[in-house]
């Protein structure tokens, strides 16, 4: 029987978009916050948000960011790559523009102490074959990100798992999002389109669509999730929302995946990072629209002692709540979930340090 | 993203030599690259502001609107501003009040749906602004 898992406490700023975005903090007095509000110790950036000039990231920068490690006393996670395929208008990059596109990504990680670069779908399983000599000249794992609408059962994740076995290397890996698993439409979401004035048959209609999705299981093909994309479109039109038809299409069947907790099982021994994602914490410290609890009782009972990056997209529609606050909401319910499942959360940075931080510290 | 709101801020409006200039943020949480760019609109006092006549300044280099599409090595940093220039005839005065709408449609590179097709986000930011 595999021992339990001690899950490291980490956040994203990607969790703090808007006040980033708005010029409310740079990213230095992000990271201090963060770190002062105990958010911590597991820090993981996306490098095209956070890094102005990313991947090309001038010696200075990296200096800078290595003090403001040692002053917080945070732990570099993960550093999210992003694998921009259709860069070019004319074409799609080649598979070799593609793996020279991540190239430097990859290298920039390292550079900043990061021990692991989440990867996205765009990446092939020869790609991910063909990024190993680069995953190994810098030490640092590459983990591709199962988001939804992708699955832990989608083909094209189980093509990948498969040549990860047949590789057998430890550095190639996965990086669960949570949103590949929602129970149910985040209400904050409701009540933003409701105070935009869509119609209650419209709302309804949302929900409703998304059930049946739910019912019909996580799409196995892209012809059927193009058809619950389809129906989306097809229903905001109905109701007058025609310019925002593609954004409502896009959440309900891009953002709010349909797998049942249960099938992160197959993958969880490849997961080298994760994405704790979520919308919302009510006024009982639980998250209505993610199974938080179910979640961290696999992920602890499978042994993963890997870090989780609170990740809240609430902030795409949701203007009004604290980031800070919510992001601690969801700490919270992680801890109380590891320890119903006997178990804890690492918040230590020492400890955290020794579970997740680049093997060797940061000297190359 | 809901993005609408943030594209357009209280100090977007500044006065340029014959015309205006709106500062824009990209109406996403990474930056892109300015090739995810499609289309930039202007409308200035309901009037839209034909796409030829707009210049689009970031950094030291401008370029027209239907040039972005092709810049796929600059960057446009989440926390940097694109200066849309707008000619006009009659500048407003400085202190005078501009309602202006602002529309970006962006091609985001890393979410492709099928073969060349790409999950876009449409932003429309409309403001009455100060001109400065």
């Amino acid at each position: 029987m595999t021992a339990p898992g001690t899950p490291v406490q980490g956040v994203t700023l990607y969790s703090f978009t808007r006040a980033f975005h708005g010029r409310r903090y740079t990213f230095e007095e992000l990271v201090r916050e963060v770190a002062r509000r105990g958010l911590g110790p597991g820090l993981e950036l996306v490098g095209f948000q956070s890094i102005k000039g990313f991947p090309d990231v001038d010696p200075g920068f990296v200096t800078r960011f290595r003090s403001l490690i040692d002053e917080t006393g945070l732990v570099p996670t993960c550093l999210s790559a992003n694998a921009d395929a259709g860069l070019r208008r004319d074409r799609m990059l080649t598979d070799d523009e593609l793996v020279d596109y991540m190239r430097p990504q990859i290298a920039v990680a390292r550079e900043l102490g990061f021990p692991v670069v989440r990867v996205q779908i765009s990446l092939t399983p020869d790609d991910m074959e063909r990024l190993l000599p680069v995953a190994e000249q810098y030490g640092v794992r590459l983990g591709l990100e199962i988001h939804s609408h992708q699955h832990p059962r989608h083909p094209r994740i189980q093509a990948l798992l498969e040549r990860y076995e047949k590789l057998g290397s430890p550095l190639l890996g996965f990086v669960p999002d949570w949103g590949a698993s929602l129970r149910a439409v985040p209400s904050t979401l409701l009540r933003k389109y409701r105070e935009a004035g869509y119609d209650e048959d419209l709302l309804t209609g949302l929900e409703e669509l998304w059930r049946e999705h739910h019912a019909e299981g996580p799409p196995m093909t892209e012809p059927q999730h193009g058809r619950w994309f389809g129906q989306v479109v097809e229903l905001a039109h109905r109701h007058g929302a025609g310019d925002r038809a593609i954004e409502m299409a896009v959440n309900i069947t891009g953002l709010f995946g349909h797998a049942p907790a249960s099938d992160w099982a197959d993958v969880l021994p490849w997961a080298v990072h994760t994405h704790g994602k979520f919308y919302e914490i009510d006024a009982d410290g639980d998250e209505p629209s993610v199974p938080v609890r179910e979640l961290i009782g696999l992920w602890v009972g499978s042994g993963y002692s890997g870090a989780i990056s609170s990740e809240w997209e609430g902030f795409h529609w949701n203007d009004w709540d604290d980031p800070f606050e919510v992001v601690a909401g969801e700490q919270a319910l992680i801890r109380a979930s590891a320890a119903a499942s006997g178990s804890r959360v690492i918040v230590d940075p020492a400890e955290a340090r020794r579970l997740v931080g680049l093997p060797g510290g940061r000297n190359i | 993203m809901a993005t609408d709101d943030t594209v357009l801020t209280e100090d977007s409006l500044t006065l340029r030599p014959g015309g205006l200039a709106v500062a824009l943020k990209v109406p996403w949480y990474r930056s892109l690259w300015l090739s995810s760019v499609s289309d930039i609109a202007v409308t200035v006092d309901g009037e839209r502001v034909p796409r030829d006549e707009l210049r689009v300044e970031l950094g030291d280099r401008t370029y027209h609107v239907g040039e972005l599409k092709d810049q796929w090595d600059t960057l446009w940093f989440i926390q940097d501003r694109l200066q849309v220039v707008v000619p006009r005839e009659r500048p407003p005065a400085e202190g005078q009040e501009v309602d202006v709408e602002v529309a970006v449609e962006l091609r985001l590179p890393y979410m492709q749906i099928a073969p060349m097709t790409y999950v876009t986000n449409h932003a429309t930011n409309r403001r009455t602004l100060t001109a400065r």
